[in-house]
Parts: C-alpha cells; sequence; structure tokens
C-alpha cells in the first residue's frame, strides 16, 4: 500500500500538476512541477520517496515516520497548488485562472492510498492528513487559486445554495424514512408484498432522474394551478384516514390490510411532501434569501403553488430525491428484520407480547443496526443526488456546477462539486460514529464475552 | 391440568394431527415424543395459541384457550425453546424481567423475583444479572431462558426441546437440576423432546406420538416394559431394557440377603441398576454386595438377577 501510494505519487510530481489560462476564454497548458520552478518544490518528491521507502522499515520505526512523512506530503501538495497559483497570476491580469490539473489528482489519489496505508499503524492519521492539508488553504496560500477566485465571484450565492441543497436532502431523507420503514416492515413481514415492494423500490431507482422531472413536470405543474389547499388537505386526509380504517377493520383483513396500509401510506405521504416542501420554504426564508411561505399559503382557497407546488422547483425535487432514497432504507429495513433469529420474535410472542411489543421492544432494536446503516447511504446518497435539483431550477450546488459546465468554467464545476464529496465523506463517517454508539450494547461486536 | 378434545390441525394439506386427546394432570410433566415431523410442537404451540387448531378445543384449567385472549393467555403460560430467544440488546437480568415488566409490575418487585430465579437456576446474580446474552455459554443462557419463563409465576410451563441443543454434559447437568426444580416449583409441565433417554429420566407421563396420533400414553416404565404397538417399540428402540434399568433402584433387582463372601466389591442399594449392570459386565462372572445408604450389606447383585427383572 505504502509502496502504491509513494509511485503515485511520484507518478504525480512528473505529469502536468496544474492547468494556466491567461483567461477563462481559452484553453489551458499544462505546467508541471519541475517547470514551474517553485522553492522547494522538490521537498514534495522527496517526501513521496521517503514514505516510500518506510515500507520496509521495522515496525517500530514505521509507527513514527510514516505519519509524519503522511502529513510532510499532504501539507506540500496542499501548500505547491496554492504556490504555482500564486507564480502564474499575477495583479495585473484578474482574468487569468490556475486550476488543478491531473499531477494534483494523481496526488490526492496517493494521499487516500497512503492515509489507509498508514491508518493501520496510527488511527488518527486521517485527521492529521486533513489538517495538514488545510492549512495552506486556511493561511490564504489558495487565494489566487482559479477555486477560489471563483468562489470569491459567487461568494453571496454559495452559502444559500449549499444551505437549500442540505435542507432538500434532509428533508428528503426524512420523508423517505417515513415511507421506507413502514414498507420495509410490512416485506418483512409478508412474502407476498416483499416482491412487490423490494421491486418498486428498484424499479424507482432505474428512472433517470431527468426521466422522472419530466414524468412530474405536468402532474406538478397542474396540481399547484388547479388545486386547493383545503381540497388537497381533504383528498390526502380522507386517503390515509380511509386507509387506516381498512387496516383495523379485522374482517376485511387480508385484503384490507394491505390495501388499506397502502393507502394510508400514500395519503400520509402526500401531506408529508406538502409539509416538506413548507419546511423548505420557511428555511430559506429564514436563513437562505428566499421569501418563504407567505400568509395566503393557510388559506384553505389558496392554491397548492403558494406552497411551492410547481412543475419545477423544490416540489419534484423533493419527491424525486425522497423516491431515490428509499431504495437503501427499505431494502436495509428488510434485511435487519429477515436477519433477526426466529427464536427471539417466537419467545417474544410466547411469552405474551403484543404485535407492536414484539416489533418495538423484540425485533426494531435487534435490527437497529442495519436501519441505521440504510439512513446512512440514504444520506450519502440524496446528498450526491441532489445535485440534479439544480437542473429544473431548485437551487442547490448542482447550481454551479451547470453553471460551470455551461460557462466551460471548470474550477466553477469544482466549487460545486468538491463541497458535495466532502460533506459527503463527513456525513457518512459521523453517522457511522453515531451508528456505532446508537447501536445496543449487546450486540455490539468486539467485546470479548467473559 | 392441560386438556386437549379431539385436536386436529392441518395445514392446508392433510392432517398433521389427528382427532388428538390427551390430558395432563396437574402438577405432572408429561413428555411429548415421536420422530421429527410426528408434530410434537405443533401440539405444544396449539396450547398458547401461537397455532390454532383446525378443529377440536383444548383447555387449561377447564376454560377453552380458544374463548380467551391470546396475549393474557401467553402470559399465564410459561415458554421456553430450543433456541432460546434471549434479547440480545437487553441484560441477563432485563431478559428475566421481561414479562413482569410487560405486564406492569413494579420495578423493585420484579428485580427481587428475577435475583431469585437466577440463584435458583444456578446463576450468582451479581456475577450474571448484568451479562449480555452474547456473554454466555449455551447452557447458561437456556438457564436464563427458563429464569425469563417461570418470572411471572406461571401456573403451567410449554418447553418446546429446551436442551436439545446443548453439549450431552451440558444436557445431563441441566437436566438433573431441572428435576430438582421441578420438584421445588411443582408446576403443571408439557415438555417436547425427541430424546428417548431425556423422555425417560423427566417424564411423570409420556405420550408417544407417530403419524398424527397418540401411539401411547403411559408412565415411562409401562412405555419401555410393554409399548402399545410396533411403531413405540421401534421407537423407544432395542435398548429400552437397558433404560428401564436406569429407572430403577438396585434395591428392586438384588437378592436380599446375607452379603456373599467371594464378592468383587460393594455397590450402593439406590444406584440405577443398569450402572450396576455396567460394574458387573466389566467384573466378568462375579457378585457384588449391595449395600445401604448406612453402609449396611442389604442383599447380593449376579448377571443372573438381572433375567428375572
Amino acid at each position: 500500500m505504502l509502496l502504491l501510494a509513494g509511485v503515485l505519487g511520484l507518478l504525480a510530481c512528473a505529469v502536468s500538476w496544474v492547468d494556466f489560462r491567461p483567461n477563462r476564454l481559452v484553453q489551458g497548458e499544462g505546467r508541471t512541477l519541475a517547470a514551474l520552478g517553485l522553492p522547494l518544490w522538490w521537498g514534495l518528491p522527496l517526501a513521496w520517496a521517503a514514505l516510500l521507502a518506510c515500507g520496509w522499515l521495522a515496525a517500530r520505526w514505521q509507527r513514527v515516520w510514516a505519519p509524519l512523512l503522511f502529513a510532510a506530503s499532504a501539507f506540500g501538495v496542499s501548500h505547491l497548488l496554492g504556490a504555482a497559483a500564486s507564480i502564474l497570476v499575477s495583479g495585473d491580469n484578474p482574468f487569468a485562472r490556475v486550476s488543478p490539473a491531473a499531477g494534483l489528482w494523481l496526488s490526492v489519489a496517493a494521499l487516500y492510498v497512503a492515509g489507509f496505508a498508514v491508518s493501520r499503524v496510527w488511527r488518527p492519521v486521517g485527521l492529521a492528513g486533513a489538517l495538514a492539508f488545510a492549512l495552506p488553504p486556511l493561511l490564504g496560500g489558495w487565494n489566487t487559486l482559479g477555486l477560489v477566485q471563483e468562489y470569491r465571484n459567487v461568494a453571496d450565492t454559495f452559502w444559500p445554495q449549499l444551505g437549500t441543497h442540505a435542507a432538500l436532502s434532509v428533508i428528503a431523507l426524512v420523508l423517505a424514512a417515513l415511507l421506507g420503514l413502514p414498507l420495509g416492515i410490512a416485506a418483512a413481514r409478508s412474502e407476498r408484498l416483499a416482491g412487490g415492494v423490494l421491486g418498486f423500490a428498484s424499479f424507482l431507482q432505474t428512472i433517470p432522474s431527468v426521466a422522472l422531472f419530466g414524468l412530474l413536470l405536468p402532474v406538478f405543474s397542474a396540481l399547484g394551478r388547479g388545486v386547493s389547499v383545503g381540497t388537497f388537505l381533504a383528498w390526502a386526509g380522507g386517503a390515509l384516514a380511509l386507509g387506516v380504517g381498512l387496516t383495523r377493520l379485522r374482517r376485511l383483513a387480508p385484503v384490507g390490510g394491505p390495501v388499506g396500509g397502502l393507502l394510508a401510506l400514500l395519503g400520509g405521504q402526500a401531506l408529508l411532501l406538502l409539509a416538506g416542501l413548507g419546511l423548505l420554504q420557511v428555511v430559506q426564508g429564514a436563513w437562505l434569501g428566499g421569501d418563504g411561505l407567505s400568509r395566503d399559503a393557510f388559506s384553505l382557497s389558496a392554491p397548492l403553488g403558494a406552497w411551492g407546488v410547481r412543475g419545477i422547483g423544490a416540489a419534484p425535487a423533493l419527491l424525486a430525491l425522497t423516491l431515490y432514497a428509499l431504495l437503501p432504507i427499505v431494502v436495509n429495513t428488510f434485511v435487519g428484520l429477515r436477519g433477526v433469529p426466529p427464536g427471539i420474535p417466537d419467545a417474544a410472542r410466547g411469552l405474551g407480547m403484543t404485535p407492536a411489543q414484539v416489533l418495538w421492544r423484540a425485533e426494531l432494536p435487534v435490527a437497529l443496526p442495519y436501519l441505521f446503516e440504510g439512513l446512512r447511504s440514504a444520506l450519502v446518497l440524496t446528498f450526491g443526488i441532489a445535485t440534479v435539483a439544480a437542473l429544473i431550477g431548485a437551487g442547490g450546488l448542482g447550481f454551479f456546477i451547470q453553471r460551470g459546465v455551461e460557462g466551460n468554467v471548470p474550477d466553477l464545476v469544482l466549487l460545486g462539486a468538491l463541497p458535495i464529496v466532502l460533506i459527503a465523506l463527513l456525513l457518512s463517517e459521523g453517522l457511522r460514529l453515531l451508528g456505532g454508539w446508537l447501536t445496543p450494547k449487546g450486540l455490539r461486536a468486539g467485546e470479548n464475552p467473559a | 391440568m392441560i386438556e386437549f378434545l379431539n385436536v386436529t390441525k392441518s395445514f392446508g394439506g392433510p392432517a398433521v394431527l389427528h382427532d388428538i386427546s390427551l390430558t395432563v394432570p396437574r402438577g405432572e410433566l408429561v413428555i411429548l415424543i415421536g420422530p421429527s415431523g410426528c408434530g410434537k410442537s405443533t401440539l405444544l404451540r396449539l396450547v398458547n395459541r401461537l397455532l390454532e387448531p383446525t378443529s377440536g378445543d383444548i383447555r387449561v384449567g377447564g376454560v377453552s384457550v380458544l374463548e380467551q385472549d391470546p396475549v393474557a393467555l401467553r402470559r399465564r403460560l410459561g415458554y421456553v425453546i430450543q433456541s432460546v430467544g434471549l434479547f440480545p440488546h437487553l441484560t441477563v437480568q432485563e431478559n428475566v424481567e421481561l414479562v413482569p415488566s410487560i405486564s406492569g409490575v413494579a420495578r423493585e418487585a420484579r428485580a427481587a423475583r428475577a435475583r431469585e430465579l437466577l440463584s435458583l437456576m444456578g446463576l450468582e446474580p451479581g456475577q450474571y444479572a448484568g451479562r449480555y446474552p452474547r456473554q454466555l455459554s449455551g447452557g447458561q443462557q437456556q438457564r436464563v431462558g427458563i429464569a425469563r419463563a417461570l418470572a411471572a409465576d406461571p401456573e403451567y410451563l410449554l418447553m418446546d426441546e429446551p436442551f436439545s441443543a446443548l453439549d450431552p454434559v451440558t444436557r445431563t447437568h441441566l437436566q438433573e437440576q431441572f428435576l430438582t426444580l421441578k420438584r421445588e416449583i411443582g408446576k403443571t409441565i408439557l415438555f417436547v423432546t425427541h430424546d428417548v433417554d431425556e423422555a425417560v429420566r423427566l417424564g411423570d407421563r409420556i405420550c408417544v406420538l407417530g403419524a398424527g396420533a397418540v401411539q401411547q400414553y403411559a408412565p415411562p416404565e409401562e412405555v419401555l416394559r410393554r409399548p402399545a404397538n410396533d411403531f413405540v417399540a421401534s421407537f423407544v428402540g432395542e435398548g429400552r431394557e437397558l433404560r428401564r434399568l436406569g429407572l430403577r433402584p438396585v434395591r428392586a433387582v438384588m437378592r436380599p440377603g446375607a452379603g456373599s463372601a467371594e464378592a468383587l466389591g460393594t455397590v450402593g442399594a439406590d444406584l440405577p441398576a443398569d450402572q450396576a449392570l455396567s460394574r458387573l459386565l466389566g467384573a466378568g462372572d462375579g457378585v457384588l454386595n449391595v449395600v445401604d445408604a448406612g453402609g449396611a450389606v442389604v442383599g447380593t447383585l449376579r448377571l443372573a438377577d438381572f433375567g428375572a427383572a
């Protein structure tokens, strides 16, 4: 592993390090580290070579040197990126742009591999590397880099778009969880339902997002203009009430259960979607420079459009994200519940627990790690997919990616993409820690039986 | 008392249990035994309504189970299964407190009861109460399972192959412990097993099931000595005479009288006779003096004595 990282790192020093363009319109030209002639630039290949050599050191020495050299490499890569920019961009040409090129991406890959290798001898190495890498940009060393220049151009919209992105993802996750958990439980309960539910969730995943937006556009457009809040509430609430009623009727059990459950889910989900849209608007109004919910929206005769239900924008984006997030949640709930050893629900029932107690006190706690894993992958997934929301004007970081692609500005694309990747990674790690902490003690692996 | 009245059960196809009638007397331990697939577990699960009979009725304490709320019914019937089914996310103590806690028994009362039961099952509460099921051996887990079933002090106990998954040494140990426990708690117990030795050792009565019907329902001694038909005879096996000896003390087989001067050794009068036979076989054609608990010789034992038994 160290060997691979070292070779990758050295290779990176030999190929084009950054792209330089005198202005945004012309094609860039690559510059290698040697051609740039930065002061002390040879320190980086030296650090990589030393890290490579570390692979042959005794474990005792590796523990000391590998993390040090790793941090040095991380700092070096980050610093040389900023330094290259400041040498190439002089004050008299505000349109010149310096972007990372192949060499830099290779270096990042090398750092990633090295991080894995070193974490085996010293666990917190990832944090140390991240700090070393973040030091130059924090000290202003990246200020002349194209990425930072683009950020300065759009600084006033960057944070609102990031906020919109996060709000869309989180609200969609909550909606998907409220829909997916009952579906997963139902699928685990009934062999007949399992095929249908899992097939449906997988099918949703295969619809291309653009096609889904296209399908939703006329529907939401018509809903937003033609249907009043009162009518919508009546229909959705009616479906929910009817569904709950059907599931309660014992005489209709074999048919009434699934049909009623589906009706209740659809009605409930429609209500939740509206609530989610309202919440999104409130959040945008309060912190993200949006209009917020108007007072008129709370009138029963207001059109649904007042809540943001339109052919384009937040409504179809939220629904699409919810549907995409469904699969991991449903599948993990299903797998988790199916994985509960059959003796547990059998004993629980035999000892006189009610069906609800069997589910909440016996099965769900045992399946909890799986459920949490489902939520985690769903959140990471939504955070990535929320990028396409920009296509239909719902905003989010995809907005910058889209503008960057249209305007042939790679730095703007990066400005949209990098935060998504970083935040998705951070969320994933954070939720993994939270999941470990939430797992009941008796289920945790690694604690030795006495 | 548990009564099965003309119980038939089918799962859509041919009947698994056909017109079964059976009475489990109060305070006795009745074994349901038979080859796999004979419906013994099904019969047990009809009692606490984990399954419903196709026709017929089951009465517990004189009241039909079909007229009772399943949840309330099950809380009066302790339930122990082969896979134990302890909740892995709860400690041993929380597992034992499960039924009292869902029935709303006060915390102090149920904690005291749990500790008392753990001690009764030979698990020192101070050492085991806070552990998780994962940290226990199979035998310890099953003891917790039995303690859990006894927590609400049910009048009846339903046990579905509780010792089958354990290794032979642990199983024998737990069987002995369970026999003592049975005498102390005086419950009516319905016990499913496929192990003839276990049935003979634990049961007050044995119900041999085969082909969905009761083949014989009698005390162990009777089942071994006079199998009702070929099915029972082949099920209890050719070793049944040896097993029957295991039920009788040496005292019942020996020739009473003074000891023999040529005796190769002594054997206790209350030892199971099969163990004395084993010693005689090892000693060749000889004679053993039988002594009582005080050490006084009460008779002699030769191989020939077993022929008459």
